[in-house]
């Protein structure tokens, strides 16, 4: 309640009540008037005139002015001498007032407010004709100003009340109003609650990450540049629309029921590749609503990842050129002391590790880029100081017709990159860290095992949940879609893929690839 | 093939003094004739087309190119010429391209003699069997070409297969109607992937069958049995 609300309460009630004052004057010398002509063309009241004969009329016109509640009638005679009043001792005497003019000398009938003998009043005044057409008289009925205030004054009252009325209960209204609104609004006052949303607006804006909201139904309530800009949408048209029904790929409502926060969960949208972050919003125990930040995965986070691993490997060559020239001066102190074998014991200690890893896989491994793979995964396990074991007695040699070497890369290459991230990210003592790996065929099917002492399957995720599109339990962005595309690859080629956690120390993951066709049926040879 | 029986080789080497070290030694090896050496990838083009050589000692790391190409070009020509690669490259793409070119043998570098030594003499005694040889039979084949054989109509075992060993495993299954790997390994004292091996080994024989068991703690586990015939 503002003032200026209080003020216009104010003159509105006061023009109210002058104007009931004013519109009360009028109607009660309308009245006047109106009994002023009527007494005028009584005969009456003519011959009263005409005899000057007060007596004839004072009865009658006395029970009348007490009837109308008027505060006189007088009749006066052409000089304005009273032939009647309320007052007996005034008649004779000559009509207070001075406006009678008007009505004995023009004939006019008229309204007047003048001071009279009984106080002021408002009077309705008319002249009194006789059959000749002469001016003979006048009549004045009367209402006492006094009497048509005190009549306003009860208006005048209840107004009062009224505007008290309104005024506490609009005290009430916007105080509990003002209460909760600010309740709703932590209490801020309303300007620093506008700038804070301008704020939050400009932020959203400029944020290079894509930002979507929704509420608890569903609807989509909030969306920044980048969002629209990755979406290819206009704001105006998705804005407090169904998510589902404008950006059915985005299967944020998912998580208003799920309640399970994702984080780094990749996801295709509009054939871009993204990776979100999604969390349920919760105020005061009750979800209202989800809020997902996303970004693209593009060049740049491709760009970075290049990036750390070129400073990786510069950090690697920075250490290997130091360990070479730490050998080149033993090798020069050995050569000095003449011991020749020694020296060639040391340079060819340093690759015969390496050595006998390539002639094992020339052998034992027939498919160059599996081969590959292994050699390459063995060399980003020493860079990670982790060691990577192939099991001796791996074997696969020609590979079926319709098994393609390239799917067995990626379920190596994922395996033995899930299994470098639990060694790195698990509290086993560096230098036990260790993936194994065993590659089978010498049965029916095509066996691959990786191992590692690592911290194991995620606890409270389901095997098929890990699997599914985008579920990542790790921090790295590139890494959710590894395992849904091993499964869907296992899938094509009817084989099976087992998980399992070893005493709760690592992690053993477990391939079994048929070497025949789907469908047909393996023939022994029976000896 | 040369009607001598000296193999020709060239040595493409990009450091002068490794190149040179190279011929010393491999001058005391009988059965080679060094022909050339060639410091460039352009030179070796030439040396190749003229020369001719029979092997070539062949580094990946050359000033102007890469030794792979060379290699490449070598297969895609048809060049009867073998390649042993010596390099300091310890990177999958190179294995791979190695592999896919059919190199005699990958050494690295730093280069052991010994290790040089034994790959030219291995590789001196496959090329006089050939040269010696009329007509090839399979048991040739076989000790040429180490892939194991998987013929279950022979007696003989793939590598990594040795007879005890499958014996061992065959005589678990007069006492167990089913065994895992894992317990294979624990019953005859080793690891679970050489047990396995063994076990697949006999699936590929047709003595056993593999199964997915669901044990009892719903985890499906693979076991195997007697093949029922």
């Amino acid at each position: 309640m503002t003032l200026s609300g209080i003020v216009k309460l104010l003159i509105l009630s006061i023009a109210g009540f002058v104007y009931l004052k004013h519109w009360e004057e009028q109607d009660s010398g309308n009245n006047a008037l109106g009994i002023a002509k009527f007494l005028s063309t009584s005969p009456c009241v003519n011959r009263a005139i005409e005899t000057n004969n007060p007596e004839l009329i004072r009865e009658k016109i006395e029970y009348l002015r007490a009837s109308v509640g008027a505060a006189f009638i007088v009749v006066g005679n052409k000089d304005g001498i009273r032939l009647s009043h309320p007052i007996s001792e005034r008649i004779g005497k000559p009509m207070k007032g001075d406006d009678n003019d008007r009505a004995l000398k023009k004939g006019l009938s008229y309204v007047s407010v003048a001071n009279g003998s009984l106080g002021r009043s408002v009077r309705g005044k008319t002249p009194v004709i006789d059959s000749n057409g002469n001016i003979i008289g006048v009549v004045s009925v009367g209402y006492l100003l006094t009497s048509i205030e005190s009549k306003a004054d009860h208006f005048f009252i209840f107004l009062l009340i009224m505007i008290a009325l309104v005024v506490l209960t609009n005290a009430l209204i916007s105080n509990f109003t003002a209460k909760k609104f600010q309740n709703a609004i932590f209490g801020f006052e309303p300007e620093e609650f506008g700038r804070l949303y301008m704020e939050l607006e400009v932020t959203l804006s400029t944020i290079k990450e894509g930002v979507v909201s929704i509420d608890a139904n569903g609807y989509l309530r909030s969306i920044n540049r980048s969002a629209c800009d990755i979406f290819k949408v206009k704001a105006e048209d998705v804005l407090n629309h169904r998510m589902d029904a404008v950006l059915p790929e985005n299967n944020l409502t998912e998580i208003l029921t799920s309640k399970a926060n994702q984080y780094n969960v990749e996801m295709m949208i509009k054939g871009q590749a993204i990776v979100a972050n999604r969390q349920i919003l919760i105020v005061d125990n009750q979800v209202v609503g989800a809020v997902s930040s996303f970004r693209l995965k593009d060049e740049i986070s491709e760009l970075t990842k290049q990036l750390s691993q070129v400073r990786e490997y510069s950090d690697l060559l920075r250490s290997q050129t130091h360990e070479h020239s730490n050998k080149l001066n033993t090798i020069s102190g050995l050569i000095h002391l003449g011991k020749y074998d020694d020296v060639l014991g040391l340079i060819g200690q340093e690759t015969e590790r390496y050595q006998h890893l390539i002639e094992f896989l020339r052998e034992a491994i027939h498919e160059p880029v599996i081969a590959g793979v292994l050699l390459g995964k063995s060399e980003r396990a020493r860079e990670l100081g982790l060691l990577l074991d192939i099991d001796d007695g791996s074997q696969l040699l020609t590979l079926p017709e319709h098994i393609r070497a390239e799917d067995l890369v990626t379920i190596l290459g994922n395996f033995i990159d899930n299994g470098f991230d639990a060694c790195i990210s698990s509290n086993t003592l560096k230098s036990e860290r260790q993936v194994s790996v065993s590659i089978s065929d010498f049965g029916d099917e095509i066996i691959m095992e990786v191992e590692d002492n690592g911290c194991g399957l995620p606890k409270g995720i389901a095997q098929q949940e890990l699997i599914k599109q985008g579920v990542s339990s790790k921090s790295e962005s590139n890494r959710g879609v590894g395992l849904h595309l091993v499964d869907k690859i296992i899938n094509q080629y009817n084989g099976q893929l087992m998980m399992e956690s070893i005493d709760n120390k690592g992690t053993r993951m477990t391939v079994y690839l048929p070497k025949q066709h789907a469908g047909k049926d393996i023939k022994h040879d029976i000896n | 093939m040369t009607s001598t029986n000296t193999i020709k080789v060239l040595i493409i080497e990009d450091d002068v003094g490794i190149a040179e070290i190279h011929r010393r030694n491999l001058m005391k090896i009988d059965g080679l004739d060094i022909i050339g050496i060639a410091t460039t990838k352009a030179e070796a083009e030439v040396l190749l087309d003229v020369l001719t050589p029979d092997l070539i000692l062949l580094d990946v790391y050359l000033p102007d190119g890469n030794g792979l190409d060379i290699l490449r070009d070598l297969r895609q020509q048809q060049h009867a010429c073998d390649v042993i690669l010596i390099t300091a490259d310890r990177d999958s793409d190179t294995l791979q391209a190695a592999m896919r070119g059919g190199v005699v043998d990958y050494i690295l570098k730093p280069v052991i003699f010994a290790r040089l030594e034994e790959s030219l003499n291995k590789y001196l005694k496959q090329k006089n069997q050939f040269v010696n040889l009329d007509d090839v039979d399979q048991h040739m084949v076989d000790a040429m070409i180490s892939v194991s054989v998987k013929s279950p109509a022979t007696s003989r075992l793939p590598k990594g297969i040795d007879s005890v060993t499958l014996d061992k495993v065959r005589g678990l299954f007069a006492e167990h109607a089913d065994i895992t790997a894992d317990n294979a390994g624990v019953l005859i004292g080793a690891s679970r992937t050489t047990a396995r091996r063994y076990l697949e080994h006999l699936i590929s024989t047709g003595e056993l069958v593999a199964d997915l068991n669901y044990g009892t703690v719903g985890r499906p586990e693979r076991t195997y049995k007697k093949q029922v015939r």
